[in-house]
């Protein structure tokens, strides 16, 4: 037996190999994506693990290994092959998402939202064929106009997100579909934006939409949820009739699926709001509320529950029950950011009506404090002065406004990009122009302008800011800042009216 | 047997000691196979890498070995069967010629040593299938101790890692217990002018007689290798999550060196040690 006797078998081999390996380019192309996500995902890991959070500079450079895959792994990603190839190409093009996704994140961390809007739109054209990936890039590109500001578009892109991707059924854990919190979200951020008939409008628009997504055959979990944002959207627009209706489904449906046991909370919550508030006896719906803050205390709802038990309470002028239950929040949920700090402004309110003033003031003192991201926040100071106004006690109210503008000031300060800072700069711009200090109205117009150019309160403040200008004498000012509304709202419904203005300022 | 093994002792001895790179030069070509596949391996983000590494390894673990990080971190195991294929498949080659390049540097007549230089190409069967052989039920042994082995040593040792170690030392103990038998088929047919049935019968024949002399020593002379695949095997997983995944493969590669090294040392020990008996005899 010779060497050469072998020479066929490893012939025959290298042969097999070559031919197993066809198509491997593909392959390898994945494996250079997985490795660079690896890499990108380790370097950052290793800089999170220290402790700090990372500067604009640090992110900005961490972003940089994330994008290196879609630079070295440049597609195009064809997805119509056959089974085998466009598994491998959908892999290649999911870790392409995968590290744009964690781009746009660090990219929004180090305040550069335009680069992230960029990096999404790059997505959205490249993932096209592929669901997943497109819709990872619709919502990047929502946090990218969440990022810069621009509330329309946010609207906009929710809007094209619910358009044209329908929600899918929860995962393994239970968790819900980001894409059934967008018409809650939407509402929220009108509302936020000081629009309540369009939050209104959306909260109709919402429920539309979700009535409309029943018309479609889906799993029972989340038929389930949906009912659930039909429930909360009919309690929010006080239809009572079509939310007991909706509340009774829902229970149907939970009692024919075991999984779902965990939404008797929800049910539970609405049939008890809805009792409180169109039962001439209350009593029953207090007891259901009551019970599910002490059968459900992890829910979210179990707060809100006893806040609804308080609110029934002051409806009635029982101030002594609803203090109580108003306390209870605070002392068993103090960091329910939706219900505590408004559970603390009602308390002030509360003991104002029960002529405790000392106590009110205090409590109304201490939100700024203790919650400083909440309206209640922004409130608490008004309610103090409008106290004093209404007692007649108007050098006291100018000398506390004062004191408010600096209460605004630290807010703003401590979170100068909040969700709530902007509603902060209006009342300073309320105060300073109830104050008659023309350089205070300036100045809080021109922070407006610098931080928050699109927001509807910024177009409010140029117009009030236009009118005071006009009357502390300054006609040239009045008109710059009549000629940024037009710039920065052109669409405004109250364009043509502000142009009008501009013309006789000019004129 | 005391005496015995104070030949085995000094052929031992004068394996090492006499190292001879010319001779260590036969197994070249096992180690370049071998480093050839973990260079692909390290290098399966190119076409070339995935068609030749990629492709064993799928062949070897499944889909899961053409991730990364998978593939690196099954590595210790996808290597472990290309070890032993290569091993078959070259060593089948290289051992014979090792055998007959060692006997040149003994005492043995040098007709003896042209005779066996000459018998190289014949000796390449009977090798084969020994080394095939060993493989086979080396193969089984493993597939048992994986399974049955750590259930039977876990009531006896805590902890996974002492477990784990402990599995390793018996599998391997038994392992080269299993190959003690195929080492001396090479010589034999390099040796004598045998059919490659016949050759093999008395290598293995030759195997067991010697068994209790040859198998320390192969131990001993490979414990640099078993410690760093002891090393690799145990603690690949945690080397590639605290380090770099690449590191897998640096270690084995620096394996691969010493693996050679030790069959060298075993193969030219076992020679001498042959020639020695036979001479005596």
């Amino acid at each position: 037996m010779s060497a050469s006797a072998f020479r066929p078998a490893l012939a025959a081999l290298a042969a097999a190999l070559l031919l197993a390996g066809c198509g491997n380019a593909d392959r390898a192309q994945l494996f250079r994506a997985e490795k660079l996500l690896y890499d990108a995902r380790k370097a950052e890991d290793e800089v999170r693990l220290a402790g700090k959070r990372p500067d604009s500079t640090t992110a900005l450079r961490l972003r940089a290994n994330y994008l290196k895959v879609r630079t070295l792994v440049p597609g195009p990603y064809n997805l119509n092959q056959p089974e085998e190839k466009r598994e491998v190409a959908m892999s290649t093009l999911r870790a392409v998402g995968v590290a744009e996704a964690a781009g746009v994140r660090l990219a929004l961390e180090a305040r550069r939202a335009d680069l992230a809007l960029e990096a999404a739109e790059r997505l959205q054209t490249a993932g096209a064929a592929d669901t997943a990936t497109a819709r990872q890039a619709a919502f990047m590109a929502l946090a990218a106009y969440q990022g810069l500001r621009r509330y329309e578009d946010v609207v906009a892109q929710m809007k094209r997100i619910l358009a044209t991707y329908p929600p899918l059924p929860p995962g393994p854990n239970g968790e819900e579909d980001p894409v059934l919190g967008l018409p809650a979200a939407i509402v929220n951020l009108r509302r936020g934006l000081g629009d309540e008939a369009g939050a209104a409008r959306e909260l109709r628009g919402a429920l539309e939409y979700f009535e409309g997504l029943l018309a479609r055959p889906m799993p029972p979990v989340l038929e389930a949820q949906v009912r659930a944002r039909i429930l909360r959207a009919n309690l929010e627009l006080n239809q009572a009739g079509r939310a007991l209706q909706e509340a009774n489904a829902l229970e149907r449906l939970v009692a024919s699926t075991p999984s779902l046991r965990h939404m008797m909370a929800e049910i539970a919550f609405a049939k008890g709001k809805i009792k409180t508030g169109i039962d001439a006896d209350p009593s029953e719906g207090i007891g259901i509320l009551e019970r599910v803050a002490m059968d459900f205390p992890q829910s979210p709802l179990a707060p809100r529950a006893i806040f609804e038990v308080g609110a029934s309470f002051e409806r009635r002028t029982k101030y002594q029950s609803a203090l109580e239950r108003y306390q209870e929040i605070l002392k068993r949920f103090p960091y329910a950011a939706d219900v505590a700090p408004l559970a603390l402004y009602r308390i002030g309110i509360v003991q104002e009506k029960m002529e405790d003033w000392g106590a009110a003031k205090s409590t109304f003192e201490s939100i700024p404090v203790r919650y400083p991201r909440s309206t209640s926040a922004a409130e608490a100071p008004i309610a103090v002065i409008q106290h004093f106004m209404r007692e007649g006690r108007k050098t006291v109210a100018q000398q506390y406004m004062t004191r408010a503008i600096g209460i605004y000031r630290e807010l703003v300060k401590r979170d100068s990009t909040g969700e709530v800072t902007p509603l902060f700069r209006v009342k300073m711009f309320q105060l300073s122009a109830a104050q008659g200090d023309s350089n205070g109205v300036y100045a809080v117009t021109e922070e407006m302008l610098r931080s928050d150019p699109k927001h509807p309160y910024t177009a409010q403040i140029l117009i009030e800011a236009s009118r005071a200008a006009k009357g502390y004498g300054n006609p040239s000012r009045a008109a710059v800042y009549l000629r940024r509304f037009l710039r920065e709202f052109p669409k405004s419904p109250l364009a043509g009216q502000v142009q009008q203005e501009l013309r006789r300022l000019e004129g | 047997m005391a005496g015995s093994m104070k030949v085995a002792g000094a052929s031992a001895n004068e394996a090492y000691r006499s190292f001879q790179f010319g001779d260590y030069a036969t197994l070249i070509p096992l180690l370049v196979v071998q480093w050839l596949f973990l260079i692909l391996g390290l290098n399966m983000g190119a076409t070339w890498g995935m068609a030749v590494a990629g492709t064993i390894a799928r062949w070897i673990v499944g889909d899961a070995a053409l991730d990364y990080p998978g593939f690196l971190q099954l590595l210790p195991l996808t290597f472990s069967y290309v070890e032993s294929a290569s091993f078959i498949l070259v060593g089948a080659f290289a051992l014979p010629r090792l055998a007959a390049h060692v006997m040149g540097r003994t005492k043995a007549p040098k007709a003896q040593v042209e005779a066996a230089r000459a018998r190289v190409g014949a000796a390449i069967l009977p090798t084969f299938l020994a080394l095939l052989g060993a493989f086979l039920v080396t193969y089984a042994w493993q597939l048992y101790a994986s399974r049955g082995l750590h259930a039977l040593l876990a009531p006896y040792i805590q902890g996974w890692v002492q477990s784990a170690i402990a599995t390793w030392i018996v599998s391997v103990a038994v392992g080269y217990a299993i190959t003690t038998y195929a080492i001396y088929v090479p010589i034999v047919a390099v040796s004598e002018s045998l059919s490659p049935v016949a050759a093999l019968k008395k290598g293995v024949g030759e195997g067991w007689k010697r068994f209790r002399t040859t198998y320390p020593y192969a131990l001993l002379l490979s414990l640099p290798a078993l410690l760093l695949q002891l090393f690799v095997q145990i603690g690949g997983a945690v080397l590639s999550n605290r380090t770099r995944p690449e590191n897998v493969a640096y270690l084995l590669l620096a394996y691969v060196v010493a693996s050679t090294v030790a069959t060298y040392f075993v193969w030219s020990m076992a020679t001498r040690y042959y020639v020695a008996r036979t001479e005596a005899a």
